[in-house]
């Protein structure tokens, strides 16, 4: 019974062994023909720089990371601190901790010694959050945590502007205060703004 | 009434051109694409630049050829495989509890996908692509040609 159903289905002419292998192989040659395309292609805007892929860019493996660890938008080129990174850095006592949220998220408690530069408000901070860096020392960026990812936009700024050693701890404010680590309250010390 | 051949064109233009839409983007930006790719946390990082040069142009050639009426077989069974993998991979990622966006339609980054919304729309083409291989014939693909 089952045997005249499926010819009764006429399955497009697939009854047959032959015909199966003919669909197989068109699928093959589709795929092997459209990964020569993309391949070719690639190759060209890579030497052209029409917005080719490189083969190769140092992707962290994050199998087995879990969700708060990367960033949706991570980029090659960001350089991500976990927690025990940053806070190696943090007891280093060198690095500068940059809070890139807003003043009022900043004042109602940031990581110890952190100075304030809002990303939203680059033009109106930086001049003052300036004197407090420099390109040879660790900067480390960090903002609310959970989906916040202007702490890598600062970075990335950062790093344009010359100053090659920008972090990024993107586990942020959420990650240091559940881990219990030092932070503070209020207008500290290197505060910006007027 | 599914061996209709308005309606196995229909199925036929219909899973084609979405996935030429949905190619588009991707073939454009192949950078947000590795992103997206990378964000699913399940591709070993030494495939993920590769998969995201490839697949938007396997999308995109078995799209067109399933649209001008080329092997049309062949194509919508490249088609469906894909959709097939598609369905289980965002399965496994909202089972996993991963918030991503997508990448089927837009790179954009700026919004998360509703994955059960997304897996819906794949089984709904998946459909599609088991119409034809159920009912389109090969005779039918030599006089398109």
């Amino acid at each position: 019974m089952i045997i005249a159903w499926t010819e009764s289905l006429d399955i497009g002419n697939d009854r047959n062994i032959l015909g199966g292998m003919k669909t197989f192989r068109d699928m093959m040659l589709i795929i092997i023909v459209a990964s020569l395309i993309g391949a070719v292609t690639n190759t060209i805007r890579n030497s052209t720089a029409l917005g080719g892929l490189p083969w190769r860019t140092p992707w962290p493996d994050n199998r087995e990371m879990k969700a708060l660890d990367i960033p949706p938008s991570y980029q090659p080129g960001d350089s991500l601190l976990s927690l025990e990174e940053a806070y190696t850095l943090f007891l280093g006592r060198k690095a500068v901790f940059i809070d890139a949220r807003e003043p009022a998220e900043y004042e109602e408690g940031h990581i110890q010694g952190a100075i304030n530069l809002p990303f939203e408000q680059w033009d109106d901070y930086w001049e003052s959050a300036k004197p407090h860096l420099s390109p040879d020392t660790e900067t480390v960026a960090y903002c609310e945590g959970l989906d916040c990812e202007v702490s890598l936009f600062l970075a990335r700024e950062l790093k344009q502007l010359g100053y090659e050693k920008a972090y990024i701890f993107f586990g942020g404010w959420l990650k240091w205060k559940e881990a219990g680590l030092p932070i503070e309250t209020g207008n500290a010390e290197g505060h910006a703004k007027e | 009434m599914l061996k209709n051949k308005w309606l196995l064109l229909a199925s036929r233009l219909v899973l084609g051109a979405l996935f030429i839409y949905a190619s588009l983007d991707k073939v454009l930006n192949p950078l947000a694409f590795a992103q997206i790719i990378h964000n699913y946390r399940i591709t070993p990082p030494s495939l993920i630049n590769i998969a995201a040069v490839l697949l938007p142009w396997i999308e995109l050639l078995a799209g067109l050829l399933l649209v001008i009426g080329m092997k049309v077989r062949g194509s919508n069974l490249t088609l469906g495989l894909l959709l097939l993998f598609y369905v289980v991979l965002l399965t496994v990622t909202a089972s996993r509890g991963i918030n991503v966006a997508c990448g089927c339609f837009t790179m954009s980054m700026a919004v998360k996908s509703n994955l059960a919304i997304r897996i819906v729309e794949d089984l709904v083409m998946l459909l599609m692509s088991l119409h034809l291989f159920f009912f389109y014939k090969r005779s039918k693909e030599v006089e398109a040609i």
